[in-house]
Order: C-alpha cells, then structure tokens, then sequence
C-alpha cells in the first residue's frame, strides 16, 4: 500500500459519494436543458417551415424530407411521377471537402 | 501510405487498416465487446488492427470516417421538426449521445486513439460503394447500394472505373427498401437491425406466386414502384420518421392484426407476409439493376448496403437482370464501411492506382499454436495434439461422419457477419436429422431456419442448380441456389423448405485446410458437403478467441472442438460445463 493510500481511497469515496447524489441533478439538469433545446429550438424552425407554405425546412437540403412527405398524397400510388430518382450533380469535391464532417 | 477506415455510431462498428493499398486487417467492433452489432466506437478493434500491422497510431497517414455525421444529424433534426411536438420523446433519447460522442468525432478520435492527423469524413453511401468496387475484381463495375438509411441517401446507383468512383443516382430518407425490409422484421416480432436473416428464412415458408400470395398486393399498396426501380413508400404505413415503432395502425390493419409478439407463433399469415416483402424487395431491386444496367451498359456490376446481404435475392441476380458477372463483399451491410472509406480515400483522393482484391475473407484476429496451448494449459483444460494435419483431418472428417457436432476455430477470424469456416460449427450434412439435432443441442434457433452447407467450388455445380461460372460472392456465403432435386433427400439437413440452399463454395486457395477437411468428409461419408453454422451461443457475436470458443463449447452440446493444432473434448472437461440457453438472447 502507498503512503497515501487511504487518504486517495477516502477521496476517491468522497467522489463516488458525490457523483451518487449529483446524478439525479444531472438528470434533470438534461432533461431541463434538452425540453428547452426541442420545444424552444426544434419548435421555432418547425413554425417557420409551417409559417411559410412549399418552402424547405430550414436545415434540410432534400427535396423528400419528412416534412415534404406531408404534403405528398396518402397513396402515392396514384401518382404519376415517372420516376423518383434524384439525379446526383457530378462535381469533384476539393480535398478540404472530405475533410469537414458535413 | 497507412489509412484506418473507421465507422461506427449508428451499428455493426468496425476498423479495417489498408497499406500501401492492401487491406491487411478489418474486424468489427462487436467481437471483442461481445455486443452483437454494437455500435460503439470501435477501440478495440483498431488496437486490433495496428497490432496485427505492428504499427502504432502515429504511423498513421490519416483516418477515413465512413459518413459525414453533420449531414445525419441534419436529417435527424429535420425528422424532429417535421413531427414536432411530437418527437419529444425520441429527440430526448437521441441528443445525448449525438452532443457529447457523434457530433465530436475528430475529437472523440484524438481522445480515444491519440491521433492528430488529417481524418477523412465520406458520405455513407460512397462508402458503401467503395466498400464494393475498389476490392472488387472489375476494373469496371456498375454500382447499387441500397440499405436503411446513410445521411439522408437510402438507395444509390453509380459506376467505378479504375480508380474513379461516382454515385449518379439517389433516393433519400424517408423511402428506403431497407426500412421497408425492417417494418416487416419488426412486425413479424423480430428485431430490427439483427433479425432481418430470419424474415427471409421465414419468406421461404410463404406463398411464392405473387398471384396467389395474399399479401403481395397488399405490399405493394404501401410502396410506389416505377419501372425504372426508382420508389416511394405511402407514409401512413409507417411510423419510422417520428416514433420507435416502425409499421403504423394502417399497416397492421393492412396485413390483418396487431404485430406478432416475440413469443407467439408462427402463422401461416406471417409466413406470406415475409414471403410478400421478399417478392416486392426483389421486384424493387431487380427493376434498379435493370435501370442501372440500360444507364452503364457494364456486364458487372457489385451490390453493397444491407439489403445486398439478402443471399435469397442475390442468387437470382443473374437470372433476373442483365448482368454477367456480380460481386458483393462479404460485410456488405455498415460493418464493411471502414474498408470502404479506407479504400475511396487511397484510391479516389490520393490516386493510387488499385492492386487489392478481397478474395480472401480472413482479416481478423488467430492465434499462434503457441498461444493456444498456453491458453489450455493455464486453465488446465484436458486436450490432445493433433500428430499431424492429416490426423487432424482425418479425426474431425471422421468425427463429423459420426454425426458429432464440432467445433471449428482455425486460422484468422471472417470479415463479416458469416462464419465461413475459420468460426464454424460443423457437422454432418448427410444426416437428414442433423437439423433438429443441431437445434436441440446447439443452437435453439427458430425451426424455420435453414443451415448453410459449405462444399468445394468445384463440386458446387454438383449439387446445386447455381450460375456458371460460380460469382465469386459465393464464396461468401452471399447467395442462395436450389439444390438439385436428385441431392434433396440426402442434403435434407440443409435444403431449405423450397428446396434451396445458401451455398459457401470453399476455394482451396482461400483456407486450405477447410477445403481438404469437406474433402475429407466426402470420402467417407460420400457426400462432399458440411453444414457450417456460426460459431456463437444465440444470441451472442461469433466467437473471437480460443476461451470464447472453449465457453461456447462448453455451454452448449458440442461434442468437440478442433482449436488450431489441439482436441478437446467436452466430455473430458465437464466440471466448467455451463447452460449457455439460460442466457441466451434473441
């Protein structure tokens, strides 16, 4: 055993104690923080998009996001598209491209 | 030039290492946390992967991440607005995870590996796509993927030639024939991402004529399908985009009742919807090979995406399209991304010029004889030394004719989700009964589930009605053939119900020690086939190492196991003998 080793142990319990009692806190904490991030945040980009008929959702860029399928017809059967391929545009990307994670 | 293709986050997370444009290890992340499809960032397996190179991190050139995560999350952030209030519950589920790990992966990278250097971030399905050209034997090839969803793409066709690799063609989230595929998994009562195998396997139980399949109309209500083999999916039919659940009130009213429960039966109307979705997966797929074959005019052409291990649809590709020659790699669903990115980034972004082909599926973790002993004797396991290699084959062929279930752990690990002979179980494909003993015993797995035969390449056309010349993904357990009518009653054990089989025809040059063992046994039972089962306790990823073996022997009723030069047998070790159906998952 090191010199030290029952005050490390003592402090290492200490740590254990209190990450025990702070994690209900956290967890609330989340919660609060991730209520706000959806219904402020989430809920002010969904009323634009509905404020403002045939546009796109502000962060999307694809013409069948979610929000598009609304508007689609409940049997799409009936449609008559002749096709739903979304042709790719073929331009090369620079280097730096790849490496952005978006 | 050393680049670590990595993908994880989503599931099936895995690590490949390509060198100076040689794939030299890939592994996925699940065999070593022993977390089937475990989406976790895959430590364990680069640690794998610069030990097998015996290379640290730093010698690494840069790493290629398999999709953009911003796109995705993107995506996901558009879901919870077009559904919103009511997404609460899944944007809750969702964010943590995506704030402190999926959104900081350059980060997560430096933490977690230590390395600083240029990462690479592709799309999901040029990865895909990589996944399947570049390790391909086509200079040129035309390209399909088609799985649940990357970013946003969920279908892509393309063309490699050389080095170059271009997707032309897309259809995007939320119309998907992975989804789809899923949405029936789930109804049925399976799960979702792991059990889609099982709806085919149970497909073959169905109505096969799409005029008399009384769901076949039905299935094709909830999808719109042009000639071209572009699609939509009718939304109402699905609560994927908002919801945990997948098939909506509509869907299940649609097929005639609430989804099966997991601990139900299996009804003949459960079988016409798996062999409902089957028929329009194929009708889907076909209809695309045909478009991306009028678009390139190519006579090859490599599939990649979950969807392409779907070996029931693979088998009929040649006869269905175009096409002449096919490839598919042998972890063609998310695990074999990292090869892929690893590969786009060698090839498409430096151009390097192309010298791999993937013939040889072996890619993950073996061990030296000398670690094999030193694991049985520290655990004073009782074993025996094969004198020779023909006594080991001799033994294991004789073992096998005995009808003796045995355990097969020999040389490197498979890439993929197959077990083709490296982390086998084998046993008598001769034996009609072989099936229900196999099940009784080992495996516990539902009865509509065929076992897979392994033969020798060139005895294939022997017993099975397969394409000749024999593609290559065969190989790979990938695609399912009828056995021949004259072979039906002898290979009962592993004739599925409508006389097919999924076929692993085994090159010498691949493993050549598998290959002379099912010679072996066809010396002396007369029928050159053995059925190769994974090598796992259900519910748990094939084992990786020789304890994971020796645990699985022992908690199941395999006779023996054949560990590299070694024997042992269960009856001789039956005090660390364990119940593995007691734990067993799904």
């Amino acid at each position: 055993m090191q010199p030290n080793g029952p005050i490390r142990n003592l402090l290492r319990k200490l740590n254990n104690g209190l990450l025990v009692v702070l994690k209900p806190l956290q967890i609330v904490n989340n919660f609060l923080f991730l209520a706000v991030a959806y219904f402020v945040g989430v809920g002010i980009s969904s009323l634009l998009y509905r404020m403002g008929p045939g546009k796109k959702m502000p962060a999307s860029t694809a013409s069948s996001s979610p929000s598009e399928a609304k508007s689609l017809k409940a049997d799409a059967s009936t449609d008559t598209t002749d096709t739903y391929w979304r042709k790719l545009p073929q331009v090369s990307r620079e280097r730096n491209a790849w490496l952005r994670p978006f | 030039m050393r680049i670590l293709g990595l993908g994880c986050h989503y599931h099936d997370a895995s690590a490949a290492l390509l060198i100076d444009g040689q794939i030299v290890a890939a592994v996925d992340e699940e065999r070593f946390t022993r977390m089937k499809h475990d989406p976790s960032f895959p430590q364990q397996a680069v640690e794998y992967c610069l030990r097998q190179a015996g290379i640290g991190i730093d010698d690494l050139d840069a790493i290629a991440f398999y999709e953009k995560p911003l796109v995705k999350f993107e995506r996901l952030l558009s879901q919870h607005a077009g559904h919103y209030p009511f997404t609460f519950g899944t944007f809750r589920k969702a964010m943590p995870s995506w704030i402190t790990e999926k959104l900081r992966l350059r980060r997560l990278v430096k933490k977690k590996l230590g390395f600083e250097g240029e990462v690479f971030f592709l799309d999901h399905h040029l990865s895909h796509a990589a996944g399947a050209f570049y390790p391909s034997p086509f200079d040129e090839a035309a390209v399909l993927t088609v799985d649940g969803v990357g970013e946003w793409t969920t279908t892509a066709l393309g063309m490699g030639r050389g080095t170059r690799l271009e997707l032309t063609h897309e259809i995007r989230f939320p119309d998907s024939i992975g989804l789809l595929y899923s949405t029936v998994t789930a109804y049925l009562g399976f799960t979702v991402n792991n059990s889609e195998y099982k709806v085919m396997g149970l497909s073959a139980y169905g109505e096969k004529n799409r005029a008399r399949n009384p769901y076949y109309l039905k299935m094709r209500e909830v999808i719109d399908l042009k000639a071209d083999g572009s699609f939509r999916l009718v939304r109402s039919y699905f609560d994927y985009e908002h919801a945990e659940r997948m098939p909506s009130k509509k869907f299940c009213d649609l097929f005639g009742g609430p989804p099966r429960k997991p601990e139900e039966p299996v009804t003949r109307r459960h079988e016409d919807v798996a062999a409902a979705v089957q028929l329009v997966t194929e009708d889907a797929v076909f209809a695309m090979l045909r478009e991306l074959h009028r678009i390139t005019q190519c006579p090859n052409v490599v599939l990649s995406g979950g969807v392409a291990l779907n070996s029931v649809m693979n088998g009929k590709i040649l006869s269905e399209t175009p096409f002449q020659n096919v490839w598919i790699q042998p972890n063609s669903g998310d695990g074999g991304s990292s090869m892929g990115a690893a590969l786009f980034v060698y090839h498409a972004l430096m151009g390097n010029p192309r010298s791999y082909r993937l013939e040889n599926p072996f890619l993950g973790p073996g061990y030296t004889s000398q670690e094999v002993e030193a694991f049985l004797q520290e655990r004073g396991i009782v074993y025996h030394r094969f004198p020779s290699r023909e006594a080991l084959l001799q033994d294991t062929a004789r073992r096998i004719a005995e009808n003796e279930i045995v355990g097969w752990f020999q040389g490197r690990a498979e890439w993929g989700p197959r077990a083709l002979g490296a982390r086998s179980i084998l046993s008598n494909a001769g034996n009609p009964e072989m099936r229900d003993i196999l099940n009784l015993k080992v495996k516990h797995r539902e009865a509509f589930r065929p076992f897979a035969p392994s033969v020798c390449a060139e005895e294939a056309a022997t017993y099975f009605e397969c394409d000749t010349p024999l593609p290559p993904a065969a190989d790979f357990m990938l695609m399912v053939y009828p056995v021949r009518p004259e072979w039906r009653d002898r290979l009962a054990a592993v004739t599925h119900v409508d006389g097919s089989g999924r076929l692993q025809a085994v090159q010498r040059a691949q493993h050549p020690l598998y290959y002379d063992l099912i010679r072996a046994v066809g010396e002396v039972t007369g029928v050159g086939v053995v059925i190769n089962t994974s090598f796992n306790v259900r519910g748990e990823p094939i084992v990786a190492t020789p304890e994971q073996a020796y645990r699985c022997m022992m908690g199941t009723a395999i006779d023996c196991l054949v560990l590299e030069e070694f024997l042992i047998l269960r009856s001789e070790n039956l005090r660390d003998a364990w119940d593995a159906e007691a734990l067993a998952g799904d």
